[in-house]
């Protein structure tokens, strides 16, 4: 199952950006990146990894320069864990840790008052505009994901990332409306604080 | 039970309007807590953020990947 071994080499004959060595690799990092945060056998995450350079390799023409092969490449990655997902074996073995829902700790643990009101005052952001702080923005959530319980990452990656919708990550994950509302807020909000700590402030507190 | 929100239960709702239509009372309450707590409107934009950034993972264009010094170290201490 796993094709780690065979690492796939670009054919040298084709004269694309994306196959230069150095580029390949990146763009295959950069899947396994996103593939990891999604499924949580590695040998798994591979696959899905491989086939979607397969798909890259075999219409290596479709896209010109690499920030859109890249884009593209994902684009495929998404659809391939889509399905991963959407495949009637994968119903509910997904949920592997399903004490986490209880055991996790809440992020909006101690950020209320008993009335219910933040006990200190929430810091706005400055509004990503520029390339560049959109990007370091971006880098700041991914990993501040990767601190969330990995569960917990997960069900927003299908809802956002995946573009599933909730009655739908419910019913793959065998959880209940309830709960899916509860983990996905727990997750928005934990990275909300994460990001709001790592600096992305404009320190002018309301 | 009073009309308005709290705070807690705000984020709540902010959360859940990314995901299914909330119920008109719901969505009533909502707007008039927002329109009189400037730190549940900076939660609102927060999430919303997040929401729109969340679809972007990895087609923000990249271009050069040289990823800077700060990321970096946030990812290390992450592995940690």
């Amino acid at each position: 199952m796993n094709k780690q071994s065979e690492a796939i080499e670009p054919p040298a004959t084709v004269s694309h950006p994306v196959t230069s060595e150095a580029s390949w690799v990146r763009l295959r990092q950069r899947l396994l990146r996103h593939a990891r945060m999604m499924v949580f056998e590695p040998a798994l995450a591979e696959d899905l990894v491989q086939e979607s350079l397969v798909a890259v390799l075999e219409q290596p023409n479709a896209h010109r320069g690499e920030a859109s092969i890249m884009t593209w490449a994902v684009a495929i990655l998404k659809n391939k864990i889509a399905d991963w997902y959407r495949s009637p074996h994968q119903r509910r073995r997904v949920w592997v840790d399903a004490d986490e829902i209880e055991t996790e700790n809440d992020p909006t643990d101690g950020l209320y008052d008993a009335q219910g009101s933040y006990k200190e005052a929430v810091p706005s952001w400055q509004q990503p505009e520029r390339q560049e702080s959109q990007r370091q923005m971006m880098s700041i959530m991914e990993a501040c994901l990767k601190r969330l319980p990995s569960q917990t990452g997960r069900v927003f990656m299908m809802r956002e990332w995946l573009g599933f919708d909730t009655a739908e990550i419910c019913e793959r994950l065998g959880l209940s409306a309830e709960n899916c509302r509860m983990i996905l807020h727990r997750a928005r909000m934990g990275l909300r604080q994460c990001m709001t700590a790592q600096g992305h402030t404009t320190g002018s507190i309301q | 039970m009073t009309f308005l929100h709290s705070c807690q239960k705000a984020a709540e709702l902010l959360s859940q309007s990314l995901d299914e239509p909330l119920d008109l009372i719901d969505k009533l309450r909502l707007q008039v807590h927002l329109s009189m707590c400037g730190n549940c409107r900076n939660v609102e934009e927060q999430l919303n953020l997040i929401h729109k950034m969340g679809a972007q993972i990895g087609s923000l264009d990249l271009c050069d990947e040289t990823e800077t010094p700060s990321i970096v170290n946030l990812n290390r201490s992450a592995e940690r």
